[in-house]
């Protein structure tokens, strides 16, 4: 006989005894596989090369010719670099001057060659979203984060590369291909979000906040005093409930503020750029509490901080978490209100605002 | 090999406790997997194409997937409409996945239908709201009703819509331990490794993901258990802790 503490829990999970049980139709399920092996028979399965058999390596002329050229580019670049170092203190007028112009010219056409860099860094972040499937499908989520990291870099190189060509056909192609690599790779990370804890979540959306697939952002977070949780004044710390604000914009119907990772409280106020939810001050203790936002189609947004006033002080805490990547950059809202100031529950400080019940 | 429910679709047919026994064989033999044909090797071949390996595949996946969208969107036919686009997607790209083993595969392939899943919701947001057909539901108790009492199908499709809307109130690292340990039956271990946390993480997830059902599923000492669980963590905080 379970104690009465754990019985509602058991009822609770025995609730899902109709789905654990659930079979699809027969029919369905002979239907879909005809239709799957239909499928199959006329469209090749696409593949990568690790996936099957090793692929042998060319061995044609042109990977020596390959080599050789790629060795004299290098040793070009090597050669105009040494150059800038060898002329870099020449003054006008002084015979290695104008050496030091002739290698700048070179490194300026190189480093800004307009056809081959979106290419190059595209290919280079198709390689990081390989990378960073790999390591969410071997569930490693530090190397998975890290080639995010490099995707986003790659990704941003590829953009600025792609601005910095002239107007034709050959930007509208490189722009499309960029287009088509994030369609894919939003897909692939939205798939990803799952395997992820929520500091990885956080920045998964805001890779695809960068994308313009997301739209959550949290600029600002408070945590101030419940005055009306019947203790006036200042609440000690581990008592009573307290209010935490987030600002910021995307908040879907459904939203919860996150603290540290765990959906606590109640909402008590929500509109799209402002949520207030009631949580237990025990919650709230440490002194280097995360706070964020989850939206129900599983996006998580951090706050680049949290202001804290539940003792009387008005300190800001900076809470270095996640990857901000320069998203909030001067995004603070302005209308954040002071340490001092507490409004009620449920109060409507932003057009739109709905008090939740 | 990680253990875990789910029976071939021709299995399935019958009462619960039929299926019930059947599930609770395969979890007994420890076999999830045909010997002659190692899922490792099935993986490799349906990499190439190999229409006996993707069949095997997807008799064994299908109801592992359909189980997973079902809790969410709570609904047959939607369940059936995304779990056929899901299974077309990985047969799309079952060259790409890097899974080496029924767990990562299973991982990909939930990822896949989750991402489905918020395509629908999403779409369902962005669609008006359409009147519900007399026939929609014919067709729900056709589909369901079989041998059962019908009186049966209703409260299961009532049980259906209650717990999908249960569990999207949870967080997303609750309802996925939810879905994988009460609906999929993954063991705790299997879980940590798919969600990369430690096994203990997981059970302390599971309790709070099922106390939060508990009160919204409004069950009878729910609320009562949330102050009692609270002053139990404030007696066992040290003190000095305030």
């Amino acid at each position: 006989m379970a104690s009465p503490e754990i019985e509602p829990l058991l009822e609770a999970a025995s609730r899902f005894d109709v789905v654990r049980d659930a079979m699809p139709s027969h029919t369905f399920a002979a239907d879909l596989e005809t239709r799957l092996m239909a499928r199959m028979s006329q469209a090749p399965v696409k593949r990568i090369a690790h996936a099957g058999t090793p692929t042998p390596r060319r061995t044609s002329v042109f990977g020596s010719t390959s080599r050789i050229t790629w060795g004299a580019v290098a040793a070009a670049l090597l050669l105009t670099i040494g150059l800038g170092v060898f002329t870099a203190k020449a003054a006008p007028g002084a015979p290695l001057y104008a050496v030091r112009q002739f290698a700048q010219t070179l490194a300026g056409q190189a480093l800004s060659s307009p056809t081959a860099d979106p290419l190059s860094f595209l290919a280079q972040a198709r390689a990081d979203l390989a990378a960073y499937n790999s390591a969410i499908a071997n569930g490693n989520e530090a190397s998975a984060l890290t080639a995010l990291g490099q995707l986003r870099q790659d990704d941003a190189r590829t953009a600025d590369s792609i601005k910095a060509m002239s107007d034709g056909s050959a930007r509208q192609s490189a722009q499309a291909g960029l287009d088509a690599f994030r369609q894919g790779a939003a897909t692939d990370l939205r798939s990803s979000l799952a395997a992820l804890d929520w500091q990885g979540r956080a920045q998964v959306t805001n890779a695809l906040r960068a994308w313009g697939d997301a739209s959550l952002v949290v600029t600002h977070a408070r945590i101030y005093a419940d005055t009306s949780s019947g203790q006036p004044g200042k609440p000690p710390s581990g008592s009573g409930t307290l209010l935490v604000e987030a600002r910021g914009a995307g908040f879907a119907p459904g939203a919860r503020i996150i603290v540290n990772g765990q959906a606590l409280g109640e909402i008590i106020s929500l509109s799209p750029t402002r949520v207030v939810a009631r949580i237990p001050a025990s919650d709230l203790e440490s002194s280097g509490v995360v706070i964020g936002v989850e939206n129900t189609d599983e996006d998580v947004a951090l706050a680049p901080s949290t202001e804290r006033d539940d003792h009387g002080d008005t300190g800001v805490s900076a809470t270095p978490v996640g990857d901000h990547s320069g998203d909030h950059s001067g995004s603070t809202t302005g209308d954040s209100t002071t340490g001092a100031r507490t409004p009620t529950p449920g109060e409507s400080t932003t057009p739109g605002d709905t008090p939740v019940p | 090999m990680n253990r875990m429910r789910g029976e071939r679709y021709s299995e399935g047919g019958g009462s619960p406790h039929h299926a019930q026994r059947t599930r609770r064989e395969t979890a007994l033999s420890g076999m999830t997997w045909p010997p002659a044909l190692p899922f490792e090797q099935a993986l490799q071949q349906a990499r190439t194409a190999d229409q006996h390996a993707m069949g095997l595949l997807y008799k064994r996946f299908l109801p592992v997937v359909y189980r997973y969208v079902l809790a969410r969107v709570g609904d047959v036919h939607t369940a059936e409409d995304i779990t056929s686009e899901t299974f077309f997607a990985i047969v799309e790209r079952i060259g790409e996945t890097r899974a080496h083993d029924e767990l990562t595969f299973v991982a990909w392939a939930l990822g896949i239908a989750r991402n489905q899943v918020a395509m629908h919701f999403r779409r369902a947001k962005s669609r008006p709201a359409t009147q519900f057909s007399p026939s929609d539901g014919d067709n729900i108790i056709d589909t369901l009703v079989g041998d059962r009492d019908p009186l049966d199908v209703i409260t299961a499709r009532e049980s259906l819509a209650e717990i999908a809307t249960a569990l999207e109130r949870l967080t997303e690292e609750q309802r996925s331990v939810v879905l994988y340990r009460c609906v999929l039956g993954y063991s705790a271990e299997d879980v940590a490794r798919l969600l990369g946390k430690q096994p203990g993480a997981i059970r302390a997830l599971q309790f709070r993901a099922l106390a939060s059902l508990a009160r919204f599923l409004s069950l009878a000492g729910a609320e009562v258990d949330e102050p009692a669980a609270g002053a139990a963590r404030q007696a066992r905080r040290p003190m000095g802790g305030e």
